[in-house]
């Protein structure tokens, strides 16, 4: 059994990779609420947009780390710009012809757009070549540990992203209108509620965080692996389960605990107990299972209202 | 699952012996989408024309798409009939596939036998792991089958697949990897292409048996038993280090998109959906434009398909007043 000293730098990295996880999920939650989708897409697209940065940064194979030096800087922004972009123009122009279907056939069409996106990075980005798109960062220790600045980020940035929207949620106009298409969509039409602008601004809100988050994350990953990236939506998609798709409170937590365990679980890497180490990637699909245990005990589930069985 | 007890058709009762067999096949042969006539000519051109034909690459070709057809088959036809959508199918076709190339190595069995214990292995760890998935229906459920896919892949990656070594995993260094072996009396491509069209035929009769009777968790259970013996067929035409490629996340969701494009409201449409996945795109590949060009693009392009074919439903359902 690890001793705290050994755990604590697996537990710094935990709460980084579970704090992309709570953003992923917040991302996710709140594009559910609003329009009925799971953006099962959420990694296809960011990865994309990683990649179209990577490129306008001057990645090649001869150079499979640019950095962001001169006039190259412009790579970042444009990461959130094209994952912005992607999301929203999707939801502009596909989501309306789905929006009267029901959730699965929304998710579906999700499905679709990352098989579209998976297709298109196979092509025009070689997925064999490693290749990374670091950000600038600085080190420092924390009880003995050592702290990257983006580790550091991710956590700040999912504590205000939650923060934010929450806030947004409940004391904006426009929040409060999202929360009326969420419960009654047609009602709200009804009642003068703009619900296409509402749901287009829904999009972009969740592309922008998806650039934001594929800003960090290969560098958190120490690589632009285009298949790490695309499914890291599934993991991401556990705490919002345990959210039931409803609280971004619930959601953060589920989703740190969920990082935090999976990477201390890395400390078990000899011994009896070297399995835990071994499949410790399985952690947010078991805790994701585990609480639909729970969820459906009663066997009713419900996602933020839209579902009932 | 209420939803699935409603959707449910009139029940015969049921029957024992001789007489339950003859009403079994009664019902098989009575089924439209299973059509006598239409089957024979299918079975013939693929067991006599096909081989006939065309030359060892196609063969190989055909011999996926049959191994295919009842793993998109028992995808579709659980969203085809019950309005489930499982995308964690790939999970019993890759326990089937491993289960049988470990006892391949490690026993003598004869290689229906392996396929047979393939499907029931897949059906009761596809049963004991997707219990709670049972619970629940609709968007949870892809959800959660998704993530057992997910699941299911790390651990295959991770324990991998036997090449004739000793022990659980049965691996064996890298100058010891032996190559999977196939029945003896389909030991060549044509011979085992022809096999893998029986079985696939086989495990379609089954399903078609089970369209007719109720759909609930019984009914769940044998499309995972199908996905299984079909990941029994499978494992041998990999000859040497299968690996978790096939069965990973991308695939899964690559599986539900050829199975809703094939169709899921009858069993052709697995066969569609697996001809879409194996020999359109080797069509093209050879006949049309460059080869990288349909390899690389095959998602983009499953991706388009099912889109359409989503927003195509969805047009046809508001004409038809359903929406």
């Amino acid at each position: 059994m690890p001793g705290l000293g050994t755990l604590w730098p697996y537990i710094i990295q935990g709460l980084a990779f579970g704090a992309v996880y709570a953003v992923t999920g917040t991302g996710l939650v709140v594009l559910y609420r609003t329009t009925g989708v799971v953006n099962l897409a959420f990694g296809a697209i960011g990865t994309m947009s990683a990649h179209i940065a990577w490129s306008i940064m001057g990645g090649s194979l001869t150079k499979p780390n640019p950095h962001g030096d001169g006039i190259r800087w412009f790579g970042y922004p444009m990461l959130v710009i094209a994952s912005a972009g992607l999301t929203l123009l999707y939801g502009v122009w596909i989501a309306p012809k789905l929006s009267r279907r029901d959730p699965l056939v929304k998710a579906l069409g999700m499905v679709a757009v990352a098989l579209f996106l998976l297709g298109i990075l196979k092509e025009r980005w070689d997925t064999s070549k490693p290749r990374g798109l670091p950000i600038p960062k600085r080190t420092f220790k924390v009880f003995g540990a050592i702290m990257t600045t983006t580790q550091l980020a991710a956590l700040a940035f999912s504590l205000l992203v939650v923060v934010l929207v929450s806030l947004f949620l409940t004391k904006s106009s426009t929040g409060t209108a999202m929360r009326a298409i969420a419960n009654e969509r047609e009602v709200s039409s009804l009642l003068g509620v703009p619900v296409r602008r509402i749901e287009a601004l829904a999009w972009l809100g969740s592309g922008v965080i998806c650039g934001l988050v594929y800003l960090m994350l290969p560098d958190l990953f120490n690589g632009l692996d285009q298949g790490i990236l695309t499914w890291f939506v599934i993991g991401a998609l556990a705490g919002a389960i345990v959210g039931q798709f409803r609280s971004l409170w619930t959601t953060f937590f589920a989703s740190i605990v969920i990082g935090v365990v999976e990477s201390g679980l890395a400390a078990f890497n000899h011994g009896t107990l070297k399995f835990l180490g071994v499949y410790r990637k399985m952690t947010p699909f078991i805790i994701a299972v585990i609480a639909i245990l729970w969820i459906s005990r009663r066997r009713t589930v419900v996602l933020a209202g839209r579902e009932m069985q | 699952m209420s939803a699935v007890a409603t959707e449910a058709p009139n029940v015969p009762p049921p029957t024992r012996g001789l007489a339950g067999v003859q009403a079994a096949l009664g019902r098989l042969l009575g089924n439209r989408a299973f059509n006598p006539a239409a089957v024979v000519v299918v079975l013939v051109v693929a067991l006599f024309v096909v081989p006939s034909m065309f030359q060892a690459f196609w063969i190989s070709n055909f011999m996926q798409m049959a191994v295919f057809t009842p793993v998109v088959a028992s995808a579709g036809l659980l969203y085809g009939r019950v309005g489930l959508v499982s995308l964690g199918q790939v999970a019993p076709y890759g326990i089937g596939t491993w289960v049988t190339i470990r006892l391949a190595f490690a026993t003598d069995l004869p290689y229906p036998v392996l396929v047979l214990i393939a499907g029931l292995v897949a059906m009761v760890l596809g049963v004991l792991i997707g219990l709670p998935a049972l619970r629940v229906s609709g968007l949870y459920l892809a959800l959660v089958t998704l993530m057992l896919a997910a699941g299911v892949e790390i651990v295959l990656g991770e324990i991998k697949f036997a090449n004739g070594g000793t022990g659980f995993k049965g691996l064996a260094s890298l100058s010891k990897i032996k190559p999977m072996r196939r029945p003896s009396w389909a030991l060549g491509d044509t011979a085992y292409y022809r096999f893998c069209v029986l079985g696939a035929l086989v495990l379609l009769g089954i399903a078609m048996l089970f369209l007719r009777g109720k759909p609930g968790r019984a009914w769940s259970s044998i499309r995972q038993s199908e996905a299984g013996a079909g990941g029994g067929l499978f494992a041998a035409t990999i000859a040497k280090n299968m690996t978790v490629v096939a069965f990973n996340r991308q695939a899964a969701i690559f599986l539900i998109a050829v199975s809703i494009m094939g169709g899921v409201y009858s069993l052709w449409g697995g066969l569609l959906g697996a001809f879409f996945a194996t020999c359109l795109l080797k069509f093209l590949t050879q006949n049309v434009v460059g080869h990288k060009f349909w390899d690389r693009f095959q998602l983009t392009l499953f991706g388009f398909g099912l889109l359409m074919n989503l927003i195509q439903g969805t047009k046809a359902m508001e004409k038809k007043g359903l929406l």
